[in-house]
């Protein structure tokens, strides 16, 4: 009987060898894994803030502006512009995924078991890893840098994504750790997750934000890979519980919840919600570079995003349906 | 009043009226460059600390861009001499680089690479060149002082002035104390990120010898690119890092107090000021290679505590966070630049940098003046991307650096972008 090969051996023959690095590395981590903290972040809550974005989201929406925040592990971000041509990647990488074309570097991501070696020596920066697991303590020293600027400004720490909830206990630690700092804690979720885990970390969150995408749970499967159902329950629960500051956010992608009559219907479904304010987001496609960094193809080329005077205009509907909290934000 | 000259100064405390806040907040939106803003909170604590009565410090003004001044005091009418020391040019000669004909005359000190043992050992040395060039400029000042005191009296000025008239004296000869006489050094952080970068790649990590760096530096990097670009990935000056704050601060903090010890005519100490002008790109025109991986006769970094350009990658409370590091009372009298995109002071983001001002005043920064990002600026990163590396674009939940995006999108920015005056 022919010996079976090994699962790494398998995967990597499969053009999946970054598989084993990700088993690798997911093995009892305790740590959180994030692709940006950004501060003096006033986008993302009240105040002057620090956001921290971790990476992995159960949606994979197709406008999405960080894809690099989709995927639960580390990967290799490639800027091509900024290669020099000199080589270095080639000789570190055990897998011969690296060639250079024309003295740009080309990853064939296939053979990728994403060691990030040639991150690491790469002078350029052109080849970077995005992803990087952090201790609770790491992230609080972060977190702990612009206090004086959230105490004046009434800021704070939001977690955001990706999906902060799919790293619940992560997320759970460290807004525990921000209330007993007596930080104030912002959550920015797609609402994706059990109702166990959120239950458990909104006891330490004082604003929640919340996207909507669209209510038809088919069309909104279309856009993001999955059903609404557990996310507009989650929604309910958290505004029937009155409990914490909540915001949604509506992200008006052209031609998928832009038209006026899906506005009029969102407006009926959220008017008797007590929430503090609704901020109308523009779809952009800055993200777009980021898509051919990350190898992937950008499947919303063709949408130009909705001017001013159209966010203006269903601002207006909103607003005629009785909802004097909307806002058009960046 | 759209005029750069005269320049406008603000004094920032506490109990500033928010109207005032908000208009000069509505000025610097508009793209001028005015008002500079000074921090109460250690401005008067210095002039005090230099012997001024309090009822006088109380009532600081500013004259030119920088000078701290006493309305109607004789405190800054003296002298009339002031020049720039680079510190890179002082940390190259210590290494045995200079093109300057100037320092190689005496007094100053060279270490040789191979026998450098540690990172404190090239500051130390870099401290004595520092110093003995103060001390050859002191020299100077205080002949051409005794030469003005003879034979060029201010007669207008000393109308104006406090007591001048009453004791019959020229404000060259009428001793109020303090008075203020300066130097300005230029490129400290340029020096705080070589030190580092020499720290981390030759000390810490022993990936580079000190005698090839030596070597690179010497040849301005050509045939040491690798070098370089592990030099420019070293830790940098503005990003709230204190492995090179750190190095910032000890740097600062010596070479003031040793500029302290140089005397005037009077005996007065001469103090550091920060009215750097053009001199961070004049004078960086003279400095050799830098182990920061600046190339030679590049400029320095602006003014004579921001970030050199294009390296603090962490944003603006960053900035900050690493500038009052550096001992604003202790070390000098520092001017510090930022760059914002007007959209960051606009609306209901006016408010948010109101509270940033709050947060400067209260990190106790000496002063801080601020450029909006205009067309022209984004123009250049356009096409001189490596110029402008943390150059941001940021709306919510996302962002990127400027010079990553496509040049459609870049050009739909620029578009978006007012022009500033």
């Amino acid at each position: 009987m022919p010996e079976l090969p090994s699962v790494s051996d398998f995967l990597k023959e499969k053009g999946m060898a970054r598989l084993n690095t990700i088993r690798e590395t997911n093995q009892g981590v305790a740590e959180g894994l994030m692709f940006n903290i950004q501060r003096y972040s006033i986008q993302d809550g009240p105040g002057i803030r620090t956001t921290i974005s971790l990476k992995g989201c159960p949606l994979k929406c197709k406008w999405c502006s960080n894809p690099e925040s989709q995927n639960p592990y580390p990967e290799i971000m490639v800027r091509k512009a900024r290669c020099n041509g000199c080589g270095k990647c080639l000789d570190v990488c055990a897998c011969g995924a690296i060639t250079l074309n024309e003295d740009t570097v080309q990853i064939d991501r296939s053979r990728c078991d994403l060691c990030m070696k040639c991150a690491d020596v790469c002078p350029t920066e052109t080849i970077e890893s995005t992803g990087k697991y952090m201790s609770l303590k790491e992230a609080m020293e972060e977190v702990g840098k612009d206090e004086l600027f959230y105490r004046n400004s009434g800021g704070g720490v939001t977690l955001s994504g990706g999906e902060p909830l799919y790293q619940p206990e992560f997320t759970l630690n460290l807004l525990k750790e921000c209330k007993e700092r007596a930080l104030s804690t912002a959550l920015d979720i797609s609402g994706y997750a059990s109702w166990r885990v959120l239950d458990r970390v909104l006891k330490y969150t004082d604003l929640v934000l919340f996207d909507i995408k669209h209510l038809e749970p088919a069309i909104h499967r279309k856009g993001t890979g999955r059903g609404n159902q557990l996310i507009l329950e989650n929604l309910k629960k958290i505004v029937d519980a009155g409990q914490r500051r909540v915001w949604l956010r509506i992200p008006i992608i052209p031609n998928y919840n832009d038209s006026e009559q899906y506005i009029e219907k969102l407006a009926e479904a959220v008017t008797k919600m007590p929430v503090e304010k609704i901020s109308l987001l523009s779809y952009h496609e800055w993200g777009k570079p980021k898509y051919e960094s990350l190898g992937r193809d950008y499947l919303f080329s063709d949408s130009a995003p909705p001017g001013q005077e159209r966010l203006q205009a269903l601002k207006d509907i909103m607003q005629s349906k009785g909802l004097h909290n909307v806002t058009i934000d960046y | 009043m759209r005029a750069i000259i005269p320049p406008l100064a603000l004094r920032w405390h506490d109990g500033m009226p928010r109207k005032l806040i908000n208009k000069a907040i509505e000025v610097l939106a508009s793209g001028m460059p005015q008002p500079a803003i000074f921090n109460d909170k250690v401005n008067i604590l210095r002039l005090v600390s230099l012997g001024c009565p309090i009822k006088d410090a109380n009532n600081y003004s500013i004259n030119n861009c920088m000078v701290p001044t006493i309305p109607g005091k004789n405190f800054n009418h003296k002298s009339d001499w002031a020049t720039g020391i680079p510190v890179p040019l002082c940390l190259n000669y210590a290494l045995g680089i200079s093109p300057l004909a100037l320092i190689k005359r005496g007094g100053d000190k060279t270490i040789d690479p191979a026998t450098l043992s540690s990172v404190d050992e090239l500051l130390d040395v870099t401290v004595e060149n520092c110093k003995w060039l103060a001390h050859q400029l002191t020299l100077i000042a205080n002949i051409a002082d005794a030469i003005y005191q003879e034979y060029a009296p201010r007669p207008f000025l000393s109308a104006v002035i406090d007591d001048c008239i009453e004791r019959a004296q020229d404000v060259r000869d009428w001793n109020y104390t303090p008075d203020y006489r300066d130097i300005v050094f230029l490129g400290l952080n340029n020096g705080a990120d070589s030190l580092a970068a020499i720290k981390k790649l030759v000390f810490d990590e022993k990936k580079i010898s000190m005698e090839k760096l030596v070597k690179a530096l010497k040849s301005n990097w050509h045939g040491y690119e690798d070098l370089q670009q592990m030099c420019l990935g070293a830790p940098k000056f503005g990003n709230d890092d204190d492995y090179v704050d750190s190095i910032s601060r000890e740097l600062g903090r010596r070479i003031s107090e040793e500029t302290m010890k140089c005397k005037t005519n009077r005996g007065t100490p001469v103090t550091v000021d920060g009215t750097t002008a053009t001199g961070w790109w004049s004078l960086g025109r003279l400095c050799a290679a830098t182990a920061d991986g600046r190339r030679a006769g590049e400029a320095l970094h602006d003014w004579s505590i921001s970030p050199m350009a294009g390296r603090d990658k962490r944003g603006p409370t960053a900035v900050l966070k690493s500038v009052s590091k550096v001992d604003p009372l202790m070390t000098w009298n520092h001017l510090l630049n930022q760059s914002f995109m007007p959209q960051y002071l606009l609306g209901h983001n006016a408010e948010l940098f109101a509270q940033y001002l709050k947060t400067f005043g209260d990190l106790g920064i000496h002063h801080i003046q601020f450029t909006t990002v205009d067309r022209e600026t984004l123009k250049d990163a356009r096409s001189h991307p490596e110029k402008h590396s943390s150059l941001m674009v940021r709306v919510a939940g996302f962002s990127a650096y400027f010079i990553d995006l496509d040049k459609n999108l870049q050009d739909s920015i620029i578009a978006r972008t007012p022009q500033c005056f």
